[in-house]
């Protein structure tokens, strides 16, 4: 098959954690995205049986068309990567997967005769294990034979498509997301084994975020999860210097102050004269061995533990600093310097903004991230936020389908080439 | 030596505007009765294209000659022997009017073969000329042009998306599968 037929039908699939985005090259900027859940029909229910014959499992924009106001919804709504991991026998789940995958390849089949199948390149997060590339290879083999849709099909690593669609070749990339956090060093190849895995994401600063709603007071809203999230994006910031901060705040708190009015309720969130705890959320996200935080975990705030998923170790409590610090150094000493030279921030994780106005003591992520690398001595350091992080990972996918050779054939060595159907 | 006499001279000479044409008459030639008789009417003939002529004699010869008849006729008289050659009697100057001059035989070939060549170019620069314009013709009678899919069409060229322009990793993934080294975990 020809270069010029690969560039023209090479598509991209971003298996995020929330959202699946998906599309060909002709796309250009933007890809199609719908989240990346799938709704299991209740073939016994009433409404089910009125309205005539319903597909199994539904994915993509109609879902809310067949959610029924169920008990059971959270057991029939299934998001497959919640933590960028599916378990190996989960069949529900690689259920969605490949749901996912046909609905995908379906929606921009192209109608030239020359048409013999997309050049698909899909990614995964950076931890995800061998047997999950093997399960999703499956899942393409068996939607190409059953539509025709597939010519060959290849899997890479999210952070390497954020590097790819940022165009740095040598770099770290850390990805951030809901569950878990990712430290990738990159040198025209993804370093597999430099990996280091953080069992800590958005999801460890919505939990902090509670526990501080509960003492201040609002512990009856603290359990609504995408309350808590809002309070936390709202309120929260990362302190350049976490005592420093916390002591400019409480002696003067007028100036640290935050409230948060929920949209379209009476609620309004005040932390009063415990603004300064908007610093500890902060913190916890990038760095969560404070001695402030031990009161918390002994209060029953769940302390980010050492896990082992599938074949990567995920650890619970090293800071960002020490993690890109860890990455680096499993590399070889000669690439080190020019890794710690770029460095790329990607997720939602990471999407901090700091006031203008408390700018002295408050600032965004890529300046924390600086800082806690300068703490270990790694100076000279640039930190890039990745634009657009929820396009990044599809971008990077069709640049690697476009330019890798189409002879390039997979290599389970490399993790790398175009498994052909 | 030069051509033009309706009799070719032994030698000739040209300073560039006159012309010498010299008949030489050696000793064995004198087999016959009338052989320098007939020398010395060829040696005659030359001074029609010729400006000068001259008879060449062997000095033993000369003797036999009447130089007062060849003075009379302008001819000039060359002997010669073993030893030297003398002009014994300097030839007269004839001046030949060119546009009354009589066109030797070779000139009148030269110009019909001449002329038989500007009609043969003539001719196949015409037929060159036709058969130019016919095949032409022909040619472009039998051109087929491939139809143009409305689908495809002329397309625009589409700017190629801002990801992909001036990104390094173009190169750097195309040599894929082409590399020995690499760093991959």
């Amino acid at each position: 098959m020809s270069e010029g037929y690969k560039q023209r039908y090479t598509f991209g699939m971003d298996f995020g954690t929330s959202d699946f985005k998906f599309g060909p090259i002709t796309c250009g900027e933007r890809p199609e995205l719908v989240e990346n859940r799938g709704y299991f029909t209740d073939k016994t229910s009433i409404i089910q049986q009125i309205s005539g014959p319903v597909k199994e499992l539904i994915v993509g924009k109609d879902i809310p068309l067949y959610l029924e106001a169920r008990e059971d919804l959270s057991t029939r709504l299934v998001y497959p990567m919640r933590n960028g991991i599916v378990g190996k026998d989960d069949e529900r789940s690689w259920a969605v997967v490949k749901e996912l995958t046909q609905f995908a390849l379906e929606a921009f089949r192209p109608p030239e005769s020359e048409f013999s199948g997309f050049y698909l390149v899909a990614s995964l997060s950076a931890v995800a294990p061998r047997y999950m590339y093997e399960k999703l290879f499956e899942a393409f083999r068996e939607t190409n034979s059953e539509f025709g849709s597939i010519r060959a099909a290849t899997v890479i690593s999210q952070p390497f498509s954020v590097a790819i669609a940022h165009k740095i070749p040598t770099c770290v990339v850390i990805e951030s997301g809901h569950g878990n956090s990712q430290t990738c060093p990159i040198s025209r190849y993804p370093i597999r084994d430099a990996v280091v895995a953080i069992n800590r994401g958005g999801g460890d600063g919505n939990a902090l975020t509670a526990e501080i709603l509960k003492d201040c007071g609002y512990g009856d809203l603290a359990h609504e999860e995408s309350f808590v999230r809002k309070v936390k994006e709202n309120l929260g910031l990362i302190p350049a210097d976490l005592d420093a901060a916390i002591q400019l705040a409480k002696n003067d708190p007028q100036r640290f102050r935050a409230t948060y009015q929920v949209p379209g309720t009476r609620i309004t969130v005040d932390l009063a004269e415990k603004s300064w705890m908007r610093f500890l959320i902060g913190e916890y996200v990038f760095d969560p061995n404070h001695e402030l935080f031990q009161s918390y975990f002994s209060r029953g705030l769940r302390k980010p533990g050492d896990v082992r998923f599938g074949d990567t170790f995920f650890r619970g409590m090293l800071d960002f600093g020490d993690a890109i610090v860890e990455a680096v150094e499993r590399c070889p000493t000669e690439l080190q310097p020019y890794l710690y030279r770029q460095i790329l921030l990607s997720g939602g994780n990471f999407a901090w903004t700091a006031p203008p106005e408390l700018g002295d003591v408050a600032i965004d992520a890529a300046s924390k991230i600086r800082f806690l690398l300068e703490e270990k001595g790694i100076t000279g350091t640039t930190v890039l936020m990745a634009q657009s992080p929820q396009l990044s990972v599809w971008r990077g996918c069709i640049v690697y389908g476009y330019a890798v050779p189409a002879d390039f054939s997979w290599s389970w060595e490399r993790f790398e080439g175009w498994m052909n159907f | 030596m030069l051509a033009g006499a309706e009799e070719k001279p032994d030698l000739g000479f040209t300073d560039g505007r006159t012309t010498t044409y010299l008949k030489i008459f050696e000793k064995d030639d004198l087999g016959e009765r009338n052989s320098l008789l007939q020398v010395a009417l060829s040696a005659m003939s030359y001074l029609q294209v010729a400006n000068r002529a001259y008879l060449v004699l062997p000095k033993v010869h000369a003797a036999i000659m009447d130089a007062a008849i060849l003075r009379e006729r302008g001819l000039g008289l060359i002997v010669y022997d073993s030893k030297e050659v003398e002009e014994v009697l300097p030839a007269s100057l004839f001046e030949h009017d060119a546009k009354n001059a009589k066109p030797s035989a070779d000139l009148e070939r030269l110009k019909s073969r001449i002329s038989a060549l500007e009609r043969t170019v003539e001719t196949l620069a015409s037929e060159l000329s036709r058969v130019k314009s016919t095949k032409l013709e022909q040619l472009e009678a039998r051109r087929t042009y491939p139809e143009v899919p409305a689908s495809i069409g002329p397309q625009k060229p589409q700017p190629l998306p801002s990801f992909l322009q001036d990104n390094p990793w173009l190169d750097i993934l195309s040599k894929r599968g082409r590399e020995s080294d690499q760093i991959a975990g």
